[in-house]
């Protein structure tokens, strides 16, 4: 298909794409590739500098922190995905219905989407997170909760637009039912829209996670997470500097990935976007 | 309108459809008829016209027949059935062409795909999908090479074989052609009514147009639609013999080139 040929020729893209697949496979094979137990404490070998034995040094209670990375891909990157695939979800069934439902359902769902947009979505997060307690799953529920009225009313008008098209009257003309032409028309066209918008999103959920996790609100130790990592290397900023490095580069590398891998896909998906428009007449 | 057909193929009986009006800070003022009434019958095999100015309702009327809009009063029957009842139990039977071609193929699909989509509605019975589609392909003399092409590849006159070929593919037997050949240019415009002649086999057309030349060369019988009622319904066979002012309106405002010019007269100036 001509999107994988496209995103071939897109060089950064491809390179964040790459990327971001390393530290995913990463995060999932961690348990065989870090030298360490992340929540080994050995103080005697507290903030040890760069070296062989460990590669990034240690932190505050002597933990080796590449291996703290490491694992804390799964909350960060893996929690991030979580809560993108939820969202994503929801607003594919809640937007398609109504995009095709219209009348009533439409009204009702729409209405409740603006009274849920009109919060600042991270103050919306705070208060959650606040009332549920601190702890990974209410601050996948709170963005959840925060993000799907965006998803909703994206894909609803993406539905919108495409249900009007002469394909899919044809389609129901000829006999086809609604989940046939969901399946084969609608997804298919909303799929690029999607996709752009989640991956330029999931740098935003990074972020957060990594942001409640700094507050203490997020992951609880001893799991390791970037914003958490970030938040325990704040307290000795002024003795060790270095300690915020790892994994404050990690957050920005990430994020930075994804936000260029949403702009590449949203050229590649583009059909009017091909380089060349090769014509067979 | 005759009901006189004794087993008539489609009946349309006083459908009615309104639209809602809103005024400019987008509150429903009143609604607005835009079918009032319309009745009439096409029989088995016949090709029919629908003949109207924009905003006469055609469109309108031509989604009411098909099924996509639910009309506010009044029937569509298909063989005694409602639209949707008949739709389901004969799926592929119903087929449509659309006038703007470049939304009515998915812009991702290749030729391909977009015939074999209508043939497997069809059931898709007896030869494999391959070959039924250049089957098809060749029956709208389409090349077959185009077969593996995008629909940006493909010229307006191509791609609007290829939705033809797609309504063909299901073997329907009553298809609607919706300002099929409006956006075509004149040259184009007379092959493909050829061809909707040539493939018409035993399948009901109904032809949706507003260029009174097209349904004259096309139809058996037409239908003039006018501010959502029904005007007159002429023979094309006898049409100097209809008595309606509208017809008459109609026909002295369509341009004619004179006869030595065209070298054939059309059949009204040769009786006036």
């Amino acid at each position: 298909m001509t999107f994988w040929q496209s995103l071939k020729r897109d060089r950064p893209g491809m390179a964040c794409l790459c990327f971001l697949v390393l530290v995913a496979l990463a995060g999932l094979l961690a348990p065989y590739i870090v030298p360490y137990d992340p929540a080994d404490i050995d103080v005697r070998n507290k903030f040890a500098s760069c070296g062989w034995t460990h590669w990034l040094g240690t932190d505050h209670l002597g933990r080796d922190i590449l291996s703290r990375l490491v694992y804390g891909t799964r909350a960060s990157l893996g929690f991030s995905l979580l809560t993108m695939g939820v969202t994503v979800s929801i607003g594919i069934v809640l937007g398609m219905s109504a995009g095709f439902l219209r009348g009533k359902v439409e009204a009702f769902l729409m209405r409740l989407c603006d009274v849920m947009m009109s919060f600042p979505s991270e103050v919306m997060i705070l208060a959650i997170v606040g009332m549920l307690g601190p702890g990974l799953e209410n601050v996948v529920l709170a963005c959840v909760i925060a993000k799907w009225p965006w998803y909703t009313r994206m894909i609803r008008t993406v539905t919108r637009q495409y249900a009007d098209m002469n394909y899919i009257r044809f389609a129901r003309v000829a006999g086809y039912g609604t989940p046939y032409i969901i399946r084969r028309h609608l997804l298919p066209c909303a799929a690029g829209e999607i996709i752009v918008l989640a991956t330029l999103d999931t740098g935003a959920v990074i972020l957060m996670i990594s942001a409640l996790s700094f507050l203490g609100l997020g992951v609880q130790p001893p799991t390791p997470e970037w914003g958490m990592m970030l938040g325990e290397a704040k307290d000795i900023m002024i003795l060790y500097p270095e300690q915020m490095l790892p994994p404050g580069i990690t957050i920005l590398l990430v994020v930075a990935a994804f936000n260029f891998l949403g702009d590449s896909l949203r050229d590649a998906l583009d059909p009017w976007h091909h380089p060349s428009r090769e014509v067979t007449v | 309108m005759s009901l006189h057909d004794a087993d008539p193929f489609l009946v349309v009986r006083h459908l009615w459809k309104h639209y809602p009006e809103r005024n400019r800070s987008g509150w429903r003022t009143a609604m607005r008829p835009i079918l009032k009434d319309v009745s009439f019958s096409a029989r088995r095999g016949e090709i029919l016209g629908l003949l109207g100015e924009s905003g006469s309702g055609k469109s309108t009327l031509s989604r009411c027949i098909l099924g996509l809009e639910a009309p506010d009063s009044g029937d569509v029957l298909f063989e005694g059935q409602t639209v949707r009842y008949w739709r389901m139990r004969h799926r592929g039977s119903c087929s449509v062409v659309f006038q703007d071609y470049v939304t009515s193929v998915n812009p991702g699909f290749h030729i391909r795909d977009i015939i074999a989509e209508g043939y497997r509605a069809g059931g898709g019975e007896g030869r494999s999908e391959r070959e039924a589609v250049a089957a098809l392909m060749e029956r709208v003399q389409l090349p077959s090479r185009l077969a593996e092409s995008l629909p940006h590849q493909l010229s307006g006159g191509q791609l609007q074989r290829v939705c033809i070929a797609r309504a063909l593919a299901s073997n329907p037997s009553f298809i609607v052609f919706d300002e099929a050949v409006s956006a075509l240019d004149v040259s184009i415009q007379t092959q493909v009514l050829d061809l909707l002649r040539n493939i018409k086999g035993d399948m009901t057309y109904l032809f949706i147009t507003h260029d009174i030349q097209m349904a004259a060369l096309l139809c058996d019988r037409f239908l003039l639609l006018r501010n959502g009622e029904l005007a007159a319904a002429v023979d094309c066979a006898a049409m100097s013999a209809s008595s309606s002012p509208y017809l008459r309106e109609l026909v002295n405002s369509t341009v004619v080139f004179s006869s030595e010019f065209t070298g054939t007269p059309t059949a009204w100036e040769s009786s006036a």
